[in-house]
């Protein structure tokens, strides 16, 4: 597999993380538990991070002339 | 034999024609892989800074309203299977005082963690039943039986002191 294509997929892959990330972080919210919603706001940010990082890594690919 | 020919060519170009009526171009120009990977990522990004604002309320809401000593009613003002209502930690938080057919008292914030409808102790089915959709939740633990809540009642942990019940603290998750 190539670059463009581990960095076409790996952003669906990053889409998933932050879905269930975004769940924890409501779970843990209304269950007060604070480390709870700092861990997967964490994990979150991060994701979303490498998947701006793979966006632009498949975008430089796919426009290549 | 030309001449059929010629009539079957023109059916053909005639269906062609109409496949190309169907296509709608400006769907198909703005669903292709190039738009769904964008709209994708886009949902990612979404998604992923949605969570950060839990992150703050969470920070500036504090764990410091759970603990301070509230009194709630006598011992001998509720009888077996009664039950009491009262507000803990806030007066935002109503809860409901049980004395238990086992002559236990435990207390929980009685918002449903549903939908927050009120939830009340039927003393029949020594149970905490939410009318709105029926949740059950377990007197003794406060944990969801059946119905659509999933979380627990938050637990209002309570001291009996000269013939006092007080609440002192609370625990959100709990068993």
């Amino acid at each position: 597999m190539d670059r463009k294509n581990i960095a076409f997929f790996s952003i669906f892959l990053f889409l998933a993380v932050n879905v269930v990330s975004l769940s924890n972080v409501i779970e843990g919210y209304y269950g007060e538990e604070s480390g709870r919603v700092y861990l997967f706001t964490a994990i979150a940010l991060i994701s979303t991070l490498m998947a701006t990082i793979a966006f632009f890594i498949w975008r430089k690919e796919e426009y290549r002339k | 034999m030309p001449k059929e020919n010629k009539n079957n060519n023109h059916h053909d170009d005639k269906d062609m024609m109409k496949l190309v009526d169907n296509l709608n171009r400006k769907e198909d120009a703005s669903l292709n892989r190039r738009a769904f990977l964008k709209a994708s990522f886009g949902a990612t990004v979404a998604i992923g800074i949605a969570s950060a604002p839990f992150s703050a309320l969470s920070y500036f809401k504090g764990d410091g309203e759970n603990d301070h000593l509230v009194e709630i009613a006598n011992v001998d003002e509720l009888g077996v299977g009664e039950s009491k209502t009262f507000s803990y930690p806030t007066s935002e938080n109503p809860a409901i005082l049980v004395r238990t057919p086992d002559d236990r008292f435990v207390a929980y914030n009685n918002k449903c963690t549903h939908l927050q409808c009120p939830v009340f102790y039927e003393v029949k089915e020594n149970i905490l039943l939410c009318p709105c959709h029926k949740g059950y939740f377990d007197v003794a633990n406060g944990h969801p039986m059946a119905g659509p809540p999933q979380r627990e009642l938050p637990k209002i942990l309570l001291e009996v002191k000269n013939g006092k019940i007080f609440a002192i603290g609370r625990e959100v998750r709990h068993g």
